[in-house]
């Protein structure tokens, strides 16, 4: 960022970190000397804070019974099938040596 | 369900314990099918991308080594898995600066909308959650799967680096994309109200 006051554009720039608190501190200073002289920005800081807010409210509903039942039916044979030995044949809809992109790095 | 942790159950399950699976299901597959969902927007995707997700945990937990939790491991299987569903119809990954960034130049007529100071039953009533819903179904898949990790699961910027193999940058950057973007929807729908 310039020496000098920051301007609209840098604090929107800036938003996520500082409400995350993830600023430095001279960012911050810069940030909240800029609202201090701009209603503009503190009504878009406000609302960005409540949009973030509203997404947190944005809860999840449960899993369909029916479909977590489905689910474990499916699962289940599998679980049976791997007891019963290796198949003769691969799972139609698996393929044991396909990989998918990243999933044994964690 | 049990007091026992993920690892507990993770660790029971490569000894060959199914209940154990079981219960990693029961405790996940809300989470897992809803970020499917929101990812894929189609029901029939999101319930083979929950069934592909499980099988592949239960067929390759040997590979989960543990050094991350297995709910973030859980989270990069689904949402790749979604990409996948997706296919060509995933979007380009890309928003708009115009989209996204107010108009810094036009002089402002009257004073800016504060529409943070609406009553909680407008902001968290049925219009503008579709609003907001409506404004994520628009955003490009590589932006809303950031944001649905990080500001509806809440998970760290670093955990979803870890999910979805970016850096942390990278992450910050569309995660403040998506929210500029969704937060300039909302604008859009309260302006209008506030003129009617």
């Amino acid at each position: 960022m310039h020496g000098g006051k920051y301007s609209c554009k840098d604090v929107v720039d800036l938003l996520s970190d500082y409400i995350d608190g993830e600023c430095s501190p001279d960012d911050k200073a810069m940030v909240e000397d800029h609202l201090a002289d701009c209603p503009g920005c503190i009504a878009f800081v406000n609302t960005f804070r409540k949009s973030i807010s509203m997404a947190g409210n944005m809860s999840y509903d449960d899993i369909p019974t029916d479909l977590l039942d489905r689910l474990h039916n499916v699962l289940d044979k599998k679980a049976r099938l791997r007891k019963a030995g290796p198949p003769t044949a691969p799972p139609p809809f698996l393929e044991p040596e396909k990989k998918m992109e990243g999933e044994d790095r964690i | 369900m049990s007091q026992k942790t993920d690892s507990e159950l993770v660790d029971q399950l490569k000894r060959g314990d199914t209940a154990a699976f079981r219960e990693l299901v029961d405790r996940h597959s809300a989470k897992v099918y809803q970020l499917a969902l929101k990812l894929t927007r189609n029901e029939t995707d999101a319930e083979d991308v929950l069934q592909e997700t499980f099988l592949r945990v239960f067929h390759r937990i040997e590979t989960f080594r543990g050094e991350a939790a297995f709910s973030s491991w859980l989270y990069r299987i689904a949402a790749n898995a979604s990409f996948a569903k997706l296919g060509d119809r995933k979007k380009h990954d890309h928003l708009d600066i115009d989209d996204i960034y107010p108009d810094f130049d036009s002089p402002k007529k009257g004073p800016p909308n504060d529409w943070s100071r609406q009553p909680d039953s407008v902001l968290l009533g049925k219009e503008a959650t579709d609003v907001l819903n409506k404004a994520v179904e628009e955003l490009p898949e590589d932006f809303r799967v950031v944001f649905l990790l990080r500001d509806v699961e809440g998970l760290s910027n670093a955990q979803v680096a870890e999910i979805l193999d970016l850096t942390v940058a990278a992450v910050k950057s569309r995660l403040h994309r998506a929210r500029l973007f969704l937060r300039k929807k909302l604008t859009e729908y309260f302006d209008l109200l506030e003129k009617s």
